[in-house]
């Protein structure tokens, strides 16, 4: 990766000379879509920016729909488009094979090099596949920068009450209690970034990577970690239409937790240190849960779980406690009505997943597949201790979680520099 | 005439005999024990330098870094990859003053002996390096197979991974006994035919027995939504 994305953007940034907001749209085969969100962005500053300069950057990773064409028309001379982009992972192409922030590192840096150069005071990320975006999300993104001094704001979406599933059991609860801020879905395609916060990621060395982390996780971690003013703002519908939503599940985990762990390697003397969470300013109001019935397989989430237990238990047993084993071997024999997997019990397989990672007891792909029966035991908990109730019960539950991993954080503690477990002998 | 011929007869080849097997026992036995016995200090001291200096390297944390240890104790080598190194380091030195002491004992067909086996000594070491990378990659593969066949719901996944397990170990001490020469057509040609016969065998099981599962497996990976027979359920 070149060090200046932008090279060939340097005769018009020149004549732009200066930007207060830059938008930066990110596509992939997204001319259906792009065309509203630009549309949308547009609208959105002259609406409640109005005498702002604001530029728009397509991000592109090789559309060959004519994606860059319909985002140039859309915005129709209001407000200059840029287009830039770096090629997309084969698996961005794929059906439900890309768990990430919508577009490669090559791309988001780009966006943060024209925020820069421009000395822009805000740089909006979206996701040019949404076509739920509205005209109000450009304020809800900015205004926390650009009127209260925010640093970086993270997207609250509104959906049913098992979107997200992952999010809310595990990425939300362990972010949360790993680095002391309530921030509720730091994975989204949606974000807001001062001008220094633009800056500051610029700087950091994930952009020489092989293999960057997945960028949305990694910016709210960054933020977080390094003290900056963090925030969220509600947003509405928002997952909808997005390719990460559709993301299966093994390239949800490998992605999005593969990610959470390997930061807490690089971050642990920020979260070593944490013992309390509290609120981030929440801007907006809320959009409610969708609370309208959804078909769940709980059957199958459970079905998985069991043969996880009955066939994965040797690969478990390097990974987890063996009070961890022993509490989940004992979870086999309930019914699916009766099966509970307790917050508290997750909490600890996560951290005890974590600290097995971290010390490399099994190949770090080998424990992220291990922990998926686990998820979905949770997650089949999750559905039947809500699947009559209201938002507040689903809140309820999410909370439980979240308390859970922080009571047991000391577990985390204790286990991450544990010698390696021995093998047993049994063979897997 | 019987004096001459109990000294000729036997007494004479029991005095040769006893001078040579004396002689053997003093000169070549002696020496033989001798090289032994430095092989083993060798050895040792060899297997010590080689540990320190590793360390002071930190080979342990280059490997934990690249997937080594944990793929070694994923294997059940508790001994860490300087320790494995160490060892590996010994018997090596180990195995050339074994050779050198059968050398010392200078008996002709043994002194034959020793001279095929310096020759024969790189195929057997890559042989071995074969064979433990085999077994690493192995368990490595059986794990991961097991895996993937849980979180797809698959049954039986247990023996999956093992039929994986084994397929990479056949290939693997196929590999072994092509390096070392032992049977090389017979073994390639066996392997050949078992590999193909099982690759045959499941796609006539599949194409036959499992055109429905195929079709169910196929549309719920290149179809989209719900891949995973969970209904309508997102995780990010």
């Amino acid at each position: 990766m070149d060090d200046d994305d932008t090279a060939a953007l340097s005769p018009a940034l020149d004549r732009i000379g200066r930007a207060d907001l830059v938008v930066g749209i990110f596509s992939f085969n997204s001319a259906r879509a792009i065309g509203h969100v630009v549309e949308a962005a547009v609208a959105g500053v002259s609406a409640y920016y109005p005498g702002t300069s604001c530029v728009i950057v397509n991000a592109d990773g090789g559309s060959s729909d004519g994606t860059p064409e319909v985002a140039r028309r859309a915005a129709r001379d209001r407000c200059p488009v840029l287009a830039v982009g770096d090629s997309l992972p084969p698996s961005y192409a794929l059906a439900g094979g890309y768990a990430g922030f919508p577009g490669p590192a090559g791309s988001l840096r780009a966006v943060l090099q024209v925020a820069e150069r421009l000395e822009a005071r805000a740089c909006l990320l979206v996701d040019g596949d949404v076509r739920a975006m509205a005209a109000e999300w450009v304020q809800c993104l900015a205004d926390p920068v650009l009127r209260d001094g925010m640093d970086f704001v993270a997207p609250v979406y509104a959906g049913h009450r098992y979107e997200g599933m992952l999010t809310s059991t595990l990425i939300y609860p362990l972010t949360r209690a790993l680095y002391g801020r309530r921030l509720r879905q730091p994975v989204g395609g949606h974000f807001g970034l001062s001008g220094a916060q633009a800056a500051r990621l610029l700087r950091c060395g994930v952009w020489k990577r092989d293999a960057p982390p997945l960028l949305d996780l990694w910016m709210a971690t960054t933020a977080i970690a390094d003290g900056r003013r963090v925030c969220q703002a509600h947003l509405g519908a928002g997952r909808g239409g997005s390719r990460r939503a559709a993301a299966g599940l093994v390239a949800a985990m490998t992605g999005v937790v593969g990610t959470a762990f390997m930061l807490m390697g690089e971050r642990r003397p920020v979260w070593w240190a944490v013992a309390a969470t509290d609120d981030v300013p929440t801007y907006g109001r809320s959009h409610g849960m969708g609370l309208d019935p959804v078909s769940v397989n709980v059957d199958r989430m459970v079905s998985t779980f069991r043969q996880g237990v009955s066939e994965l238990m040797p690969v478990w047993r390097r990974a987890l406690d063996p009070e961890t084993c022993g509490a989940l071997a004992a979870l086999e024999e309930e019914g699916t009505p009766e099966f509970r997997f307790p917050p508290d019990l997750w909490a600890r397989a996560v951290y005890d997943c974590a600290a097995a990672a971290h010390r490399r007891a099994l190949p770090f792909r080998h424990v992220l597949g291990a922990m998926i029966p686990l998820y979905l035991g949770r997650a089949a908990d999750f559905v039947l201790r809500t699947e009559a109730g209201g938002e507040a019960d689903v809140e309820a539950e999410i909370e439980e979680g979240c308390r859970a991993f922080e009571s047991l954080k000391p577990h985390l503690l204790r286990r991450w520099d544990a010698p390696r477990p021995q093998p047993t002998g049994r063979s897997e | 005439m019987h004096d001459n011929y109990w000294d000729s007869a036997i007494l004479e080849p029991l005095r040769r005999f006893t001078d040579q097997a004396l002689n053997f026992l003093l000169h070549n036995f002696l020496a033989m024990l001798v090289v032994l016995l430095v092989g083993v200090l060798a050895a040792y001291a060899v297997r010590i330098v080689v540990s320190v200096v590793l360390r002071l390297l930190g080979f342990d944390r280059f490997c934990e870094k690249h997937g080594v240890g944990g793929a070694l104790a994923g294997a059940g080598i508790t001994l860490g990859p300087t320790g494995v190194a160490g060892r590996v380091a010994f018997w090596l030195v180990m195995m050339v003053f074994l050779i050198l002491s059968l050398a010392a004992l200078d008996i002709a067909p043994m002194n034959d002996l020793v001279s095929r086996l310096f020759v024969f000594l790189p195929q057997l070491l890559a042989a071995l390096v074969i064979l433990v990378l085999g077994y690493v990659i192995g368990v490595f593969l059986q794990r991961a197979a097991l895996l993937a066949a849980v979180n797809a719901g698959l049954p039986r996944a247990r023996v999956l991974a093992s039929t994986v397990h084994i397929l990479v170990l056949l290939f693997t001490v196929a590999m072994a006994l092509e390096q070392v020469g032992i049977g090389r057509n017979v073994v390639l040609a066996t392997f050949s035919v078992a590999f193909g016969s099982v690759g045959l065998a499941v796609a006539l099981a599949f194409g036959y027995a499992g055109r429905d599962l195929a079709r169910s497996v196929l549309e719920r990976h290149v179809g989209g939504a719900d891949r995973e027979g969970l209904g309508e359920i997102s995780h990010l």
